[in-house]
């Protein structure tokens, strides 16, 4: 743990967890303990593939206190970048990888938490599987709703089952009775509750409007995205930048924070999927296109802010003055 | 009491701000750059201040450091880290032993040893951090992260102007902030902002920093607990004793967030520079003299040095016109 920056890690072990997710084991290379993380916490994975570094943010599955090891679950998606495909494909026991340290932007919720309850779709059970731990060792209060196509697809169910008995709630929607998770059973959580999604976009977007309908406060709602929420075409527009005096072009086929970084502005960032607001810059002018998943929604018409790494100009604009 | 010799360790606070531009506050935090994220510093003065700290904490011990029973955990996690880092920046003088949980920390610099069980508050006679923090000039404040704010559960404080861990206990970072005039430029307010960019943005493995800045008349330690004593000497500043009474007193400031607590390790290393010492840098000197002829009224009268600003810009500004005079 002496440096700051990225680890060198290495794969120790590969399990087969279900036909699509494989759950991969990092070592530290330096032999030295690895920092303990909070729940909910992921890292930032570092590839090489020839020339080009493949990054992708995957939640942590092994043990917060566990400083031996880190383990994340990938599950394989033809669809995607490419990240996961050539993590299943390519990457092998014994292959070295850098690593970010574990960053948080999911945290357990505090204040008046008396209960956490937890909806997991698919491979959105990983943030989950450390908050659990947890939880568990302060002695809390939780409860899991997971949903799965089967049993055998359904990743930690063995583990689950035998480590929280009574505490989860699978739903299975490819057997013989198929059953279906839905938000009515938010309806029956007690006051006091904290509601978490994790799960594809269409997913969290449900469970969050009907998380409001019931009146769950704003605070008592948390969710994770993997992915941006592809919100129309990119257009391209320009950003005047009054702090260090440049002009950024932005293209049709980069983000913001592409182009900024591009240009050799030290833009802060994090998730990349307009989730954290780690990239937020003040807007002096010009109108802008919200596409994050960070803001409620009163905020977006308040505050004279912009989410580089997803939101862009309005169509109407040509460009934007920003404090950066 | 003590003051910097070694200027080249000197944070001099203004560096960031463009030539012939002046102060105002603004979010001035910046992502430390990957070979300077280690905060452990030992000036010539280290010996001298670790007295001085060591003599603070034992008159006012509850002034002085402040703790939750809960966060033992935590402060050992600080331990481990301050360890790491002194042991990595200066191996001459600092080494670890570890035996298991039984860590031997040696300091050569002052020929002390500290044996413990690791994460055993029952084998130390002074809390975690209230320990380590003995070796080490800086202050350390820890900031608890719980959902929007970040609280003061930890804090040992010897040296940084306006702090008292006594007073600061359990407030968040907007309560905190309360008194100052804290708003940018334009006239937005900055608490807010500022604390949201400190959670969303000082992550694990990524430190940053900033520089805070005051000036001292005549008097090294400022905490609320003992105004009656350092309020008065304030007025005894003239422009021809400014040189001497006046110190330019700055806060170089550290952010760590821990990665098993989510807290974030507030640390700052103060250091003076008397107002006659700017010569030696000519170039600090005219800056300097030229952002503090540019204070705004709220700023000063916060700061608390609206009564003896004036003579020290006349002191400045005589100095300045010396070393012209010299070198024409
Ligand atoms: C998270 C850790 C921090 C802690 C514990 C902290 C604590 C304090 C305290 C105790 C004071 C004195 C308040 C008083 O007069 O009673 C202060 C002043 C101030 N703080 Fe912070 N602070 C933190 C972070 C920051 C950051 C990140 C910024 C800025 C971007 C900042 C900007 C300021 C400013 C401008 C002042 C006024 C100081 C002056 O003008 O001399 N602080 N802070
Ligand atoms: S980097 Fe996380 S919201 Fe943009």
């Amino acid at each position: 743990m002496k440096a700051f920056g990225k680890i060198e890690v290495y794969v120790g072990k590969i399990v087969q967890e279900t036909k699509y997710i494989k759950r991969f084991h990092l070592y530290p290379v330096d032999r030295e303990l690895l920092p303990a993380f909070t729940g909910g916490s992921h890292i930032a994975t570092y590839v090489k593939n020839g020339a080009e570094t493949i990054e992708r943010n995957y939640s942590l599955v092994s043990h917060p206190t566990d400083r031996t090891q880190y383990a994340i679950a990938i599950r394989k998606d033809d669809h995607s970048r490419g990240g996961s495909v050539y993590w299943h494909d390519e990457i092998k026991v014994g292959d070295r990888l850098e690593i970010s340290w574990p960053k948080n932007h999911f945290p357990l919720a505090f204040k008046a938490a008396k209960h956490h309850v937890f909806y997991a779709a698919g491979i959105g059970i990983t943030p989950f599987m450390t908050m659990m731990e947890d939880l568990t060792a302060e002695g809390k209060s939780f409860e899991l709703h997971y949903a799965a196509r089967t049993k055998e697809d359904c990743a930690f169910y063995d583990y689950l089952m035998a480590k929280y008995p009574g505490k989860c709630h699978f739903y299975f929607s490819r057997t013989e009775i198929p059953k279906k998770m839905t938000p009515v059973t938010m309806a029956e959580h007690r006051i006091g509750s904290h509601v978490y999604f994790c799960g594809p976009a269409s997913m969290v977007k449900e469970f969050r409007e009907a998380a409001e309908s019931y009146g769950y406060p704003s605070y008592a709602i948390h969710f994770e995205l993997f992915a941006v929420a592809d919100k129309g075409p990119k257009n391209p527009f320009v950003v005047k930048l009054t702090n260090s005096n440049k002009k950024v072009a932005v293209s049709e086929e980069e983000t913001l924070l592409e182009a900024l970084l591009k240009a050799g502005v030290q833009a802060p960032h994090s998730c990349k999927v307009g989730g954290c607001g780690s990239c937020e810059v003040q807007v002096m002018e010009g109108e802008v296109d919200h596409r994050d998943h960070f803001y409620k929604d009163g905020e977006r018409g308040s505050k004279k802010v912009i989410l580089t790494c997803c939101s862009r100009a309005k169509e109407s604009e040509k460009e934007l003055v920003l404090e950066l | 009491m003590y003051e910097s010799t070694n200027l080249d360790l000197f944070p001099y606070p203004f560096h960031n701000i463009k030539e012939g531009s002046n102060y105002r506050y603004s979010n001035d935090l910046r992502k430390l750059e990957k070979d300077h994220t280690n905060c452990v510093v030992i000036t010539p003065e280290y010996e001298k201040q670790i007295k001085r700290k060591r003599e603070l904490l034992k008159e006012q011990p509850a002034v002085r450091f402040q703790s939750y029973p809960h966060t033992m955990a935590m402060q050992w996690e600080v331990v481990e880290m301050l360890i790491e880092m002194a042991v990595d920046r200066y191996p001459e003088h600092f080494q670890v032993e570890k035996n298991g949980n039984h860590w031997t920390f040696h300091n050569y610099i002052l020929n002390e040893t500290e044996s413990f069980i690791f994460g055993d508050a029952s084998s130390i006679e002074l809390e975690p951090l209230d320990l380590i923090g003995r070796h080490f000039t800086t202050d350390f404040v820890l900031m608890v992260h719980r959902d929007d704010n970040l609280y003061l559960e930890v804090a040992q404080e010897s040296y940084a102007a306006l702090f008292s861990p006594h007073w600061n206990k359990g407030m968040t970072f907007d309560e905190i902030h309360a008194p100052v005039p804290f708003v940018s430029r334009t006239g937005v307010p900055l608490a807010e902002r500022v604390r949201n960019f400190l959670i969303r943005n000082v992550l694990p493995g990524e430190p940053w920093t900033r520089i805070n800045w005051n000036l001292m008349a005549n008097r090294w330690d400022v905490n609320y607990e003992t105004f009656d004593t350092w309020g008065p000497t304030r007025f005894l500043v003239t422009p021809e004793n400014a040189g001497d009474l006046v110190r330019l007193r700055v806060e170089e400031q550290f952010f760590y967030r821990m990665p098993r607590s989510n807290a974030i390790l507030f640390v700052l290393n103060t250091q003076f520079l008397a107002m006659k010492d700017l010569v030696l840098r000519p170039e600090w000197l005219n800056q300097t003299y030229s952002i503090l002829s540019d204070i705004p009224k709220p700023m000063a009268e916060y700061k608390g040095f609206s009564p003896f600003i004036e003579p020290t810009v006349e002191y400045l500004k005589n100095l300045v016109e010396k070393i012209e005079f010299q070198t024409n």
